[in-house]
């Protein structure tokens, strides 16, 4: 029979194994949360690199001369494919408050740059090698369902038609100047707006099937 | 909000989960061999039990008990059928008419209670059948003078659909914990399948309660706030029939839980009082929380179940034919592992260790195997919603006072 004594001494015990559990899960998830943040981090270094090694590859074949669509589109491929990926996990990690504000804003700055360099450097390949690919800038805000909805009809763009690059970018982020020229170069005013090939301007929330007419008419 | 009702949850069941555990591992209080066999009135409550009372009288009969210190009592409560006359022909049974509108097993007792001669009475379901070295088994826990009722380990005989099935799981589940409650005392129900009392204490406590749908756990609780205990013996081994679909069952969960809330309302002076021991600072409180713990959870789920259908519905209009095509984009394994949220699933994953670990001492302490079957992933995927909604259809029903009924 279990008396009053063992009865305390059993919920004791209950008690002190279960925050035992729960601290060691708390340290588990911290440790796993400095990995996802590690990895953003190489992820975003690599491509970074490979943005730069792109534009330096131009560069210097506009210097000397040769063929800059030797650049290949393939290329092109891998580096907005990782780059989506990247703002996949920037956004979701944003909403599990894994990042000290300052490192995510740190973060995500170093994102939109990489994407804005990324955006020029596809726009100009488009037009000088005519690489018919679309290129769609995706404007929006955090914790906005049309934004997220906006984000799957995105995601089913890019998989029935893998030469579309998608670019997205927090509206309301104003720790970057750059961010600040691209948002005034599109009047962006609300979320989501959605700008397609430099050419043309999409706000509020649009359906699969307009916006593969729309991306279908844009490339003849 | 959500994810600290989820660690709030978890850390609950945690805690509980060991408290058990360590329970489990305590000595079992054994029943004393005093080769006394006080005489027993057995009473059969039965409505409309045509089909089974035979069976049921039969196994009486059968019991491992001196003839002449057994008394057979059936209660035939106002039955529109042949029960009474099927009990009428076996010979040593005598058979009690209790004339009122609808079947109301209380009243019944009651009727029965005015007849028994023993000093202890059973209560026996006329759907059950029970094994013979049952109630001599039980009678050894009497020996201590605070036990008021002993209790019989329930199990379904051949469970043959899916409904049953389920039912076998949760049969096995509830009769451990009641093994387990017994050794901390706090069990508080006496289930009509195999229930001893002591006739005196009973009849000085006033009887059944005739307005209650769940007058076994009226008399044990009426019995643990007089400070007597309810114990089980583990080696008294009784068989019951469970509803067999989803009406029945359903009926009879929403009986059960309403008749839990009324009583635990009832006996809320319980609560928190050391005057009743771990019954009072453990065992109700614990009930109490657990309830509103399942409601609480039940919300969860349902907000969360219709916020992911509403979303749905948005994707399926907005991608029209080529809904699916979001759903192929699969993660490799490392962002699959990076994407799990240690803190929150840790825990959850501990706690579904020990509940696999607490099924399996289940299983062990009835003598039964587990059975790998459809019924032991639904009990564990479906059933938790099924009981939640029978929880809170109970709860409504309680809060808008409708007709309480068999």
């Amino acid at each position: 029979m279990v008396n009053k004594v063992n009865y305390k001494r059993f919920l004791i015990i209950s008690l002190g194994v279960s925050i035992i559990i729960f601290t060691s899960g708390l340290l588990l998830g911290i440790g796993l949360d400095n990995t996802k943040v590690n990895e953003l981090v190489y992820n975003i270094d690599q491509n970074e690199i490979s943005t730069e090694s792109y534009s330096v590859e131009k560069e210097f074949l506009n210097v000397f001369g040769g063929d800059k669509c030797i650049l290949s589109d393939p290329r092109v491929k891998e580096l907005s494919g990782e780059i989506e990926k990247i703002g996949r996990l920037l956004n979701k990690y944003e909403s599990t408050n894994i990042f000290e504000q300052s490192e995510f804003d740190y973060l995500k700055r170093k994102y939109f740059l990489l994407e804005t360099k990324a955006y020029s450097l596809f726009y100009s390949l488009k037009k000088e090698c005519s690489y018919n690919y679309t290129t769609i800038l995706f404007f929006y805000d955090i914790n906005d369902d049309n934004s997220i909805r906006q984000g799957y009809v995105l995601d089913a763009l890019v998989n029935l038609n893998p030469r579309t690059h998608i670019l997205s970018f927090d509206r309301l982020f104003e720790e970057d100047p750059t961010l600040e020229t691209v948002r005034i170069h599109y009047n962006i005013t609300k979320a989501p707006t959605l700008i397609i090939n430099d050419r043309i301007k999409m706000e509020n929330l649009i359906n699969l099937e307009d916006l593969m007419k729309l991306t279908n008419e844009e490339n003849y | 909000m959500k994810e600290i009702l989820l660690w709030i949850s978890s850390f609950f069941t945690l805690v509980i989960s060991i408290f058990w555990i360590q329970v489990l591992f305590t000595k079992n209080e054994k029943s004393k061999e005093t080769g006394k066999f006080p005489k027993v009135s057995i009473l059969i409550p039965a409505y409309n039990e045509e089909k089974n009372i035979s069976k049921t009288i039969e196994s009486v009969l059968k019991l491992n008990y001196p003839k002449n210190k057994i008394e057979i009592i059936v209660i035939d409560d106002s039955s529109t059928d042949k029960t009474a006359q099927i009990a009428e022909k076996f010979k040593n049974v005598k058979v009690i008419y209790n004339k009122h509108n609808g079947p109301g097993k209380a009243s019944a007792l009651n009727a029965g209670l005015k007849h028994v001669s023993g000093d202890f009475f059973a209560v026996v379901d006329a759907d059950s059948e029970i094994e013979k070295d049952s109630l001599k088994n039980i009678m050894g826990y009497f020996d201590d003078k605070k036990t008021g009722a002993v209790i019989s380990s329930i199990k379904i005989k051949n469970p043959k659909n899916v409904y049953q099935h389920i039912q076998r799981l949760e049969y096995i589940l509830s009769t451990f914990m009641r093994k387990l409650m017994s050794k901390i005392d706090t069990l508080h129900i006496t289930p009509g399948v195999l229930s001893v009392y002591k006739s005196a204490l009973i009849k000085k406590l006033g009887g059944f309660d005739e307005n209650n749908i769940t007058e076994d756990l009226e008399i044990a609780l009426r019995l643990r706030i007089n400070n007597y205990s309810v114990k089980i013996s583990p080696d008294s081994i009784t068989y019951t029939k469970v509803p067999s679909n989803f009406k029945e069952l359903w009926n009879q969960r929403i009986r059960w839980f309403r008749g839990f809330i009324y009583n635990h309302l009832k006996y809320k002076k319980m609560f928190m009082n050391r005057k009743y021991g771990l019954t009072g600072i453990f065992q109700m409180p614990l009930n109490v929380i657990t309830f509103f713990m399942v409601i609480l959870l039940f919300f969860l789920i349902s907000y969360e179940l219709l916020a992911r259908m509403y979303e749905f519905i948005f994707k399926a209009i907005l991608l029209k034919n080529n809904l699916f095509i979001i759903y192929l984009d699969f993660p490799t394994i490392k962002e699959l592992v990076l994407n799990i949220d240690l803190k929150l699933i840790f825990p959850f994953i501990i706690t579904f260790f020990l509940s696999v670990y607490l099924l399996n001492k289940a299983h062990k302490s009835m003598n039964e195997k587990i059975l790998f079957n459809p019924s032991l992933l639904i009990y564990f995927t479906v059933y938790p919603i099924l009981r939640m909604m029978h929880w809170i259809v109970a709860f409504y029903k309680e809060i808008r006072n409708t007709k309480r009924k068999w």
